[in-house]
This record gives C-alpha cells, sequence and structure tokens, in this order.
C-alpha cells in the first residue's frame, strides 16, 4: 500500500463518515420539521454526493490536500449540518416565541390527548378570537 | 370527558390569567352528565335526534351545569367546535359570527339572571345550531 492510497482510503473514509453524519443529521432535522420523510431523504442524498465528491478530489491531489478537502468536505457536512441546526433553532425561537405569547404554552401545558382536538380548539382560536377574550366566567 | 377537559386546560392557559384553575374539576358529576347529555334517551328515543340538537344539548348542558371552577362558557365554546370536528361538521360562520357566538353563550349561560326560561334559551340556541351547522363536503 502506497502514501497515496493510504490518504485515499482516509479521505474516502473521512468524507463518508462526514456524508453519513449530516445526512443522519438532516434526517432528523427533516423529520422534526413538518414536510415529513420527502425532505430529510433529499437533503440526505445531497450531503452524501457532496462527500464522495470531496472524497475523489482529494485523490488526485495528494496526502496534505486530502486532509483539507476531507475537512472541506466535512465543513460541507456540517455546514449542512449546521444549516438544519440553525433550522431547529429557530423553529425552537419561534416556539419560544409562541410561548411568550401563550398560545404554544397552552399547547405545551394543556397537552391535547387527540389531536382533532387540538385542531377544532386552535381553529376556533383563529376564527373567534373576540369571543373567546369576552366570554369572561 | 378527557377532551373537555383538556379544552379546559388549553382555556385557562390561553385566557385565565394568574387566577386561572387548570383542569380543575368543580363538579365531576355535572361533567359526566353535560358530556353524556347529547345520547340521553327518554322513553326510548333518543331526545336529541338530530346532530344540531345534540351539539346546543351539549353546550346548554356545560353551561347549565359548571363544572370547572373558571372558563366555562370559553369551554363550552370550545367544546361546540371539538364536537363539530369530530363528528366531521363545520359552523357556517357567516351564521355563527363572533358577535353571535358571544351572544348566544352568555344568553345560555345567564338565563336565570336574565330571567329568562331555559327551555326558551335552548330553543335559541338549536336554532342557530340548525343554521350554522353543516356537514363537511370531502
Amino acid at each position: 500500500m502506497t502514501h497515496g492510497d493510504k490518504a485515499k482510503a482516509k479521505a474516502g473514509k473521512t468524507s463518508q463518515a462526514s456524508g453519513s453524519k449530516s445526512s443522519s443529521k438532516a434526517g432528523v432535522e427533516s423529520k422534526a420539521g413538518e414536510n415529513g420523510k420527502g425532505p430529510g431523504k433529499e437533503s440526505g442524498g445531497k450531503s452524501a454526493a457532496e462527500g464522495k465528491a470531496g472524497g475523489k478530489v482529494s485523490v488526485k491531489k495528494g496526502g496534505p490536500a486530502a486532509k483539507t478537502d476531507a475537512k472541506a468536505a466535512g465543513k460541507g457536512g456540517s455546514a449542512k449540518a449546521g444549516a438544519a441546526g440553525q433550522a431547529a433553532a429557530e423553529a425552537k425561537g419561534s416556539d419560544a416565541s409562541k410561548g411568550s405569547k401563550g398560545r404554544g404554552g397552552a399547547e405545551e401545558a394543556g397537552g391535547f390527548s387527540n389531536p382533532i382536538v387540538a385542531d377544532a380548539f386552535h381553529n376556533g382560536l383563529k376564527r373567534y378570537p373576540n369571543a373567546f377574550r369576552k366570554l369572561t366566567d | 370527558m378527557q377532551d373537555v377537559v383538556d379544552l379546559h386546560k388549553a382555556v385557562s392557559t390561553e385566557f385565565g390569567g394568574n387566577q386561572a384553575h387548570p383542569g380543575v374539576i368543580e363538579s365531576q358529576f355535572g361533567l359526566v352528565s353535560a358530556v353524556q347529555r347529547p345520547q340521553i334517551t327518554t322513553l326510548g328515543r333518543e331526545a336529541y335526534p338530530n346532530f344540531p340538537d345534540k351539539a346546543a344539548a351539549l353546550v346548554f348542558a356545560l353551561l347549565q351545569s359548571r363544572p370547572f371552577r373558571g372558563g366555562n362558557r370559553r369551554v363550552a365554546l370550545a367544546s361546540l367546535l371539538a364536537f363539530c370536528a369530530l363528528n366531521e361538521r363545520t359552523i357556517d360562520s357567516r351564521i355563527f359570527d363572533e358577535k353571535a357566538a358571544e351572544n348566544i353563550v352568555k344568553r345560555a349561560a345567564g338565563y336565570r339572571e336574565l330571567g329568562i326560561p331555559p327551555e326558551n334559551v335552548f330553543r335559541e340556541l338549536r336554532d342557530v345550531m340548525n343554521r350554522a351547522i353543516v356537514a363537511t363536503a370531502n
């Protein structure tokens, strides 16, 4: 095994790892999101493809470059993961802001056992906000 | 019944302020009675055969028995919306708009203080429900 082969193997491993990591993270984020499975699969596929591309380029350039490329690929993956993290943070932020308003807090504290009832309640709040506000008991 | 308690928790958390009692049931019997009101039979026949009658009966029973410590009127309105959603009905908001909802719930809740006979209030509620509730088109 020559030096270049080792570098190739390392680069391949690192790029694959970064790709798989980013894909799995992205998948989790998309599951947490509203759209469900579709976007998660897409983002995972993309990040994996990027990881592979990084590995190929590093083979051409050699040892030191392999590391940088692998890092770059990792960065790409981490950038995606970072973007997903940002999205999650934004989602958390929006939840927190809702909580401060009271609606999210109601959902968390109330904890509806039936989603149809929860939907009906939230639609009712949208449709009859003043009626709910004025009906003091 | 659990759904009504959940609705009370949500309504209390949303609108109750500091003095809210989310999920605190003052009258268990009143709550059970109100939730079962739409299903009652008299002399072997359903007392409320149509869906709008059942909805009106549920709302009126919740307002009559006042099973929670606070927020009974809001719970009654929320229960009406949930009852319709669970049975795949929608309320026409042109007929049952905000003002109408507020007025009818206030009248039904305070019929004793207003000196209105309960059967008249129930008839009003039933008429509004008959006009407002329509089956969801799927």
